[in-house]
């Protein structure tokens, strides 16, 4: 039987501190994920999880339950991720070579050599739009990453950001509007 | 009309940006669907727009993340934390005393900073502020071991107003259990004596009912004795 988050919540708050540990299970990936495509680090996105995760667990009693417990999850681990993308500042930039590294390793290690030469092309296609994502504005990236990879609809994005829903889809709309003018001028100088 | 700039169209002046990323995500109603695709039928801005959307996010589908490890997450406490639970585990009196002794040194510090002077000398109290234009503080000056002293006095004096509060509160609890104990142990008697009175009572009415049965019996079996024979009932 799969416990609802709300009813692991209940238990953990009951003393049964061990049932937190199933939320982490069912949650760490996708916070994870988030994280990794925001900060472009595998090291700082494994750091976000571990923020995100204990500051949920040490506030868990004043989550009240008016959203969901994802949302106020993805609410942490974006905090998170802000903190650290202000504290890099201007080295945001060079994060992005980091990330083509990182996630390159990722890449191959799904397979041996079958298939290496359309692997290494979407390779190629994946460094471009890794670029091309860092350069937008964090508050766009957000939003592309959430309803694109993470596959939320417009109404959990608003929710989790705090926005009205319509801010999200502008926000969205202009986003994928300068991704795809920066991955057409990437394009043209490959 | 396209921007030179960036290669695509310049922004989307029909007011439909929003009914198109919510067509383009799937989430439009079925009658949202059918007013934005007849739209499309004649703006051609937003069927580029589209269009070109539609290879971004194609673009976008190549970076997957693939078999990564999964994070390890251990649910530490603060040190924060720890010493909150430390702090918890002393009864109220240490704590107060621990407070107050800290708080004592924290103002003398302060003072001493400051160039404030205090002296205990033959029971008299002197503070002095201030330091010379040399720098050197001013006198009376106030020794490390006193400092020390006043600490110890302070912290000596907290803990015994902290256990003598301790202690009447102790005694207190104490005096209104006994005077619970005394109230239930009236009434427990009073209750007593009350069940013993109507027992009594009782026992009364039962005994004169039976004397006065007794009473009757013997008066009708006088007066129908035959005692024609012997009326005086002596054999005289």
């Amino acid at each position: 039987m799969e416990f609802s988050d709300d009813q692991i919540i209940e238990r953990t708050l009951a003393g049964e501190t061990d049932a937190f540990s199933l939320l982490v299970r069912r949650w760490e990936r996708p916070i994870y994920g988030l994280s990794l495509r925001m900060l472009g680090r595998d090291e700082d996105a494994r750091d976000v999880c571990q923020e995100t995760f204990l500051a949920a667990f040490r506030n868990l009693q004043k989550f009240r339950g008016d959203s969901k417990f994802s949302s106020w999850l993805y609410r942490i681990a974006l905090n998170a991720c802000h903190s650290r993308l202000r504290k890099q500042g201007a080295m945001a930039e060079q994060s992005i070579d980091h990330e083509d590294d990182s996630g390159r390793k990722f890449e191959i290690a799904d397979g041996g050599l079958e298939g290496l030469p359309e692997r290494l092309q979407r390779d190629q296609r994946a460094g471009l739009v890794r670029k091309a994502l860092y350069a937008l504005p964090a508050e766009m990236r957000q939003v592309i990453i959430m309803k694109e990879y993470e596959e939320l609809t417009f109404a959990e994005i608003a929710e989790i950001l705090q926005i009205p829903v319509s801010t999200v889809k502008s926000r969205l709309y202009t986003g994928l509007q300068q991704m795809g003018a920066r991955l057409e001028k990437m394009r043209g100088l490959l | 009309m396209k921007n030179e700039k960036n290669g695509f169209d310049s922004l989307n002046d029909c007011g439909r940006k929003e009914d198109l990323v919510t067509y383009l995500y799937g989430e439009a109603q079925a009658t949202e669907r059918a007013s934005f695709e007849s739209h499309l039928d004649y703006c051609d801005e937003c069927r580029n727009e589209l269009t070109a959307f539609g290879r971004v996010r194609r673009d976008l589908g190549a970076w997957q993340l693939g078999q990564v490890a999964r994070p390890e997450i251990v649910l530490r406490r603060s040190r924060l934390d720890l010493l909150g639970e430390l702090v918890g585990m002393f009864p109220a009196w240490a704590r107060g005393a621990a407070f107050v002794g800290t708080a004592a040194a924290v103002l003398l510090v302060s003072l001493s900073i400051a160039g404030t002077r205090i002296s205990l000398k033959d029971g008299d109290l002197a503070v002095s502020f201030g330091r010379r234009s040399n720098g050197s503080p001013l006198d009376p000056v106030v020794s490390s071991e006193e400092i020390g002293r006043l600490v110890q006095n302070a912290v000596a004096e907290e803990r015994e107003k902290m256990k003598e509060q301790y202690n009447a509160r102790l005694a207190s609890f104490k005096d209104q259990l006994d005077a619970d104990h005394q109230a239930e142990l009236r009434a427990a008697r009073a209750e007593q004596q009350e069940q013993l009175r109507a027992a009594r009572v009782a026992l009364q009415q039962e005994m004169r009912r039976f004397n006065r049965q007794n009473t009757s019996a013997g008066i009708r079996a006088f007066f129908t004795r035959d005692d024609s024979s012997d009326p005086w009932g002596d054999g005289r």
